[in-house]
This record gives structure tokens, C-alpha cells and sequence, in this order.
């Protein structure tokens, strides 16, 4: 870590950097996201790459290996019914990746849209969107989705697109709140004077400038995404048994017996849903002390 | 000061009646007609689509949505949310049954989060950067990071089927429903699970709070006067830090509410959570009707509660929203 810091030539503060550089920078000197992000790289290249080298069928009943405690043939044993349990963890991570950058990816277009909506409008736009928003945060986002999949019934896309639908007010809530700032900021004055349109004036000066919060949200974003997809699964309201998931596979340990007598079963897939979630954590902290000039004394 | 509490209750009024038509409109487009899900196929196949008009008819379901919607609210407005479509039995009673054991767990679950967020964010911040921040901080991470199924799971595991020092589940042991010594051991452990995964986020606030106040002036000046470190870390510091703490407070009490839907399921805990689940689970709208009703009564009663203790807490809001 204190090696690539040092290959970045130290400037002065301010001085002819570009301020991607100098986030970048900050970011990498920040040791928890280097640790988060070296977690993450470890967990997806597990999930894209192993099924791809060795054969790893999440479905496959091996009923000589039923129960089977890890060892031999299975690395982490089997399950109730003789599956694989290092197969249905790597596919059900594979999931678990899956449903938190896909409902993240819609969730921020959506509320990006929205939040700029109301912000750069204003007037009965702004009060009819935030009204909405304000009506979808008084109620908890898992009883939300909870209410939805109980109408679509649940499985994969369903929960990605519960999510990616739901989830959007907080990220409506920040961009308004930049753009209202923003809005009165000079250079938004002095390119209206030179005769800029609205919507050029949308894109190209305001979205830049709250990409970096954006960014930072969304980090935290994806965190909570997949905390949900394993909560929705675990409740059975998520994806659907035959598609091995991480919650889903953690359900099974409801059962006292498998509780108390199979812990291979459920621990595995618990331990993965907490070590990318906390690394997806460990890097949105980073990403938002790289972004805020004021943390540079933190390092 | 209570024109302004009688204001903050009207307004949210509207917000709740809103949130009920939202989930109204929505439940009703349920694939399915409710009429024939609430039946028994064997019953079914001997009705004639007569019959079954009749039956819709009974129900009010050949009635546009904002009728039934109407309807519903007037019903409501009477005590009664309708029955539910699997059990039968009427859902008024089937909330209120678990309003009980919802709130008990909610009030100690509350608790537990403000005994070991409050104390462990200040000392957290006065120790900022030794070893014990890093420690607390690893823990809260810890915490926050891990779902709380998983901890929930683990804890029954270690002490519930290893050790067997505290009991597996649900409300009491059977037959023993008036122990308050077997009720108390039954709650011990739902209680923490989800207090304790809502304190690592109001110990983390805590803490950034605290720091924000502990390097302010009046600090500075304080300590010029020579004023004792516990004297100003209380009376000065902590007071001012916890104005942004309660409002995480409002917050995070959906929050407990979405902790509570899988805490409850993992220890059998027959909440309001649980029955949430039952109703997607049994895909019961109607049911479902009833649980949003009171989760939104909860977070509204919540945030105007919050919002009461803001003002104690900090005298000049009072002053300026109470005009």
C-alpha cells in the first residue's frame, strides 16, 4: 500500500494536480479501502473464475455425500441433500454480486432522474417527487419490498427490480439537495448569461459535479443491496430455491437441527455475505474521504 | 410549543392516509383474484361462474378501486381491517395481538442500542485514534457489516443449542406464561441481536458527533476556565453532541422495525414483523393492508417522537419552529 503512495510523486497541495488525480491518490493511501478492495477482488475473481476451472454444480445431489461434514470430495461438505456447499456458496455469491450492482445500477439512474428533476425544476415537479420520496422513506425499504414481492411473487428478477425500484429516495433526496446549492453557484449564472440551455446546462456543468457524491452513495449502495437480496432470500421472499443464495442457503439453518448439527451449511454463506459487505463498506469509506478534501488529514 | 406538536400530528396524517393508498393501489393489482385464491379448489370446481359473481359481489370486489379503497378506510375508521384471505380469522385481532410482544422488543431492543451506542461513541471519540477507537470501531464495523440473521444464527447456535443457557425462541416456554423470570431469558436474546446491530450505527454517529463538538471553541474555552474533563464532557459536550444523534435516533427506528422482521423470524419472536412475512409468504393483501397501517402509525408516532426529544434536547428549536 505505502509503496504505490510513493510512487506518486508528492506535490504540493493544490498544485497542477487534477483533482481525479489527487482522489485517487487519497484514495489509495486510505489502508481499509486498499483492504476492502483487495477482499472484493478476492471474492468476485472466486466467484467469475473458479466455476470456470473446476466443476462446481450448485444443483448436483450427491446422495452418497448427504450431511457430509467438509473433507473429501466436498470441501465444505454437503448439504441435507448431498449438494455441494463451496458450489452453492461460490453461485450464490455470484447472485448475491449480481442483484447488488444490477438494482444499484437502476436505482441510481432512477433516482438521479428524479432528484435532478425536482432540483432543476423546481415548483409543483419538486413538491409532487419529494412528497413521493418522502412517503417511500416513512416506511422501512425491506417492508417495501417485502409489500412488492408478496404481488410479483419472488425470484431473481423480481428482487433486482424491487430493489432497483425502491430503493431510489435517498439518492433523489442528496442530488436535489446539490442541485439546489449548485443551482445559485456562479459559474450556473454566468452560463445561463452566455445563453446555455437548460438541459446543456443540466448535463454538462451540473451532473459532473455531483458524480462524487453519487459515487459515494452508491458504494454504500451496493453494500446494502446485497444485505437485502440475503435478507429477502433468508425470509424466502427472495430468489427462488433452485438458484442457489447465499440468504436462501442460510435459511436452511432455521431448521434446529441443521442449526446445531451442520454450522458447514450456514456459516460459509454467512461469512461471505459479511466479508463483501463490509468490504464494499470499507471501500465506499474510502471513496468518501478521497472525495472530501476536508479528510486529508486523515490518512 | 404544543400548536407546534398539534401541527407536526396533522401533517402527518396526510402522509399516513397516502402511504395507505399507495399499498392500497398496489395490493390490488395482486395477480390472482382474490375471490377464487380465498377458495378451496375441491369447492371450486363445484361453483357456478354465478356463484362466484355472487361471492365478488359480497366481497365489494366488483367495485372500482377508489370505492373499495373508501370503503376500506371507512372500516378502519371502525376498528375493523377486514379478515385475512388464509386464516379467516379478522386481521384487527390478529395485529393487535402482536403489538405486544412487537413493542416490547422494540422498547429493549432501544434500550440496548442507547446503553452501547452512547457510552462507547463518546469514549470512541475521546480516545480518537488509540487503541481502544480501533477497537470499537473494528467491533461497530463488525456489526454493521454482518446481516442480522447471521448474528442472530450464531448467537443461537453458541447459546442457545451449545451452552443451552438461553431458550431457542418464541415468547415463553410453553406452559409457563406467567414467569416473568422465563419471558425475561426468552427476550434477552432477540433483544440484543437487534439492539445490538442498530447500536454499531449510532455508535459510529455518536462518535462523529462528538468529535465535531470536542474540537468547537466553546470547548476550548471551557477548558481555558479550567472546568474538569468530566464536568465539560458531559454538561458541555455530550449535550450539544447528541442534537444530530437524535436525529439518527428518527432514523434508525425504521430501521429497528426492518431489523425486526428478520430478528423475529429468526428467534419465532410472533411480532408484527413475522406476520409481515406471513402475509407476502401467503400472498394475504389484505393482511398485508393491516400490517402496513400500523408499521406506518409506528414510524410516524416514532419520528414525532424524535422530534419531541430534539427539542428538549436543544431549546432554540422550540423557540423557532414554535412560533
Amino acid at each position: 500500500m505505502s509503496a504505490v503512495a510513493e510512487t506518486v510523486p508528492r506535490q504540493v497541495a493544490g498544485e497542477h494536480e487534477s483533482l481525479a488525480r489527487q482522489t485517487v491518490r487519497r484514495f489509495l493511501r486510505h489502508r481499509l479501502a486498499i483492504v476492502g478492495l483487495v477482499i472484493l477482488a478476492v471474492v468476485v475473481a472466486t466467484a467469475v473464475f473458479l466455476p470456470l476451472l473446476v466443476p462446481l454444480d450448485p444443483l448436483k445431489t450427491d446422495y452418497g455425500a448427504i450431511r457430509q461434514p467438509p473433507g473429501e470430495g466436498h470441501l465444505l461438505g454437503a448439504d441435507l441433500s448431498g449438494r455441494d456447499i463451496l458450489a452453492r456458496v461460490v453461485h450464490g455469491t455470484r447472485i448475491s454480486l449480481v442483484v447488488g450492482f444490477g438494482a444499484v445500477a437502476l436505482y441510481m439512474v432512477v433516482g438521479t432522474a428524479l432528484g435532478m428533476l425536482a432540483g432543476f425544476a423546481g415548483g409543483i415537479p419538486d413538491q409532487l417527487v419529494m412528497r413521493f420520496t418522502d412517503t417511500l422513506l416513512a416506511i422501512p425499504l425491506i417492508l417495501l419490498c417485502i409489500v412488492f414481492i408478496s404481488i410479483v411473487g419472488p425470484g431473481l428478477v423480481s428482487v433486482i427490480a424491487v430493489i432497483g425500484l425502491l430503493g431510489w429516495p435517498q439518492t433523489t433526496r442528496l442530488v436535489r439537495g446539490q442541485l439546489l446549492t449548485l443551482r445559485e453557484a456562479e459559474f450556473i449564472t454566468a452560463s445561463r448569461v452566455v445563453g446555455t440551455s437548460s438541459r446543456e446546462i443540466a448535463w454538462r456543468h451540473l451532473l459532473p459535479n455531483i458524480l462524487g457524491p453519487l459515487t459515494v452513495v452508491a458504494t454504500f449502495a451496493v453494500a446494502q443491496a446485497i444485505l437485502l437480496e440475503a435478507s429477502l432470500s433468508f425470509l424466502g421472499l427472495g430468489v427462488r430455491p433452485p438458484v442457489p443464495s447465499l440468504g436462501e442457503m442460510i435459511n436452511a439453518a432455521t431448521a434446529p437441527s441443521t442449526l446445531q448439527g451442520m454450522p458447514w451449511v450456514w456459516l460459509p454463506p454467512g461469512i461471505v455475505i459479511a466479508l463483501l459487505v463490509l468490504a464494499v463498506n470499507f471501500i465506499g469509506d474510502g471513496v468518501r474521504d478521497a472525495l472530501d478534501p476536508r479528510s486529508t488529514r486523515r490518512s | 410549543m404544543s400548536t407546534y406538536f398539534l401541527r407536526r400530528l396533522l401533517i402527518s396524517i396526510p402522509v399516513l392516509i397516502g402511504i395507505t393508498i399507495a399499498a392500497f393501489f398496489v395490493l390490488s393489482a395482486a395477480p390472482g383474484d382474490p375471490v377464487l385464491a380465498r377458495l378451496d379448489p375441491e369447492v371450486l370446481s363445484r361453483l357456478t361462474p354465478a356463484d362466484i359473481e355472487a361471492r365478488r359481489r359480497e366481497l365489494g370486489l366488483d367495485q372500482p378501486i377508489p370505492v373499495r379503497y373508501a370503503r376500506w378506510l371507512g372500516d378502519v375508521a371502525q376498528g375493523n381491517l377486514g379478515y385475512s384471505i388464509v386464516s379467516g380469522r379478522p386481521i384487527a385481532a390478529e395485529v393487535a395481538g402482536r403489538l405486544g410482544p412487537s413493542l416490547t422488543l422494540m422498547v429493549f431492543a432501544t434500550a440496548i442500542a442507547l446503553l452501547v451506542g452512547l457510552p462507547f461513541g463518546v469514549i470512541s471519540a475521546v480516545n480518537q485514534y488509540g487503541r481502544l477507537d480501533y477497537t470499537l470501531s473494528g467491533f461497530t464495523i463488525f456489526l454493521v457489516s454482518t446481516p442480522t440473521f447471521v448474528l442472530g444464527l450464531v448467537a443461537l447456535y453458541l447459546f442457545g443449542v451449545t451452552l443451552k443457557i438461553l431458550p431457542v425462541g418464541e415468547l415463553f416456554t410453553f406452559g409457563k406464561e406467567h414467569d416473568l423470570v422465563d419471558r425475561a431469558a426468552h427476550i434477552v436474546m432477540p433483544a440484543m441481536i437487534l439492539g445490538l446491530a442498530n447500536a454499531a450505527q449510532l455508535m459510529r454517529y455518536t462518535r462523529a458527533s462528538m468529535l465535531d463538538v470536542l474540537g468547537s471553541d466553546y470547548m476550548t474555552t471551557a477548558r481555558a476556565k479550567g472546568l474538569g474533563g468530566r464536568v465539560i464532557l458531559v454538561r458541555h459536550a455530550l449535550r450539544n453532541a447528541l442534537i444530530p444523534v437524535i436525529t439518527i435516533l428518527a432514523i434508525l427506528l425504521p430501521e429497528l422495525i426492518a431489523g425486526a422482521v428478520i430478528t423475529e423470524t429468526v428467534f419465532n419472536w410472533p411480532g408484527l414483523g413475522q406476520l409481515a412475512v406471513r402475509a407476502a409468504r401467503d400472498r394475504d393483501p389484505a393482511l398485508m393492508m393491516g400490517v402496513v397501517l400500523i408499521v406506518g402509525v409506528f414510524t410516524l408516532v416514532a419520528s414525532i417522537i424524535a422530534d419531541f426529544a430534539y427539542s428538549v434536547v436543544d431549546p432554540r428549536i422550540r423557540y423557532v419552529r414554535g412560533r
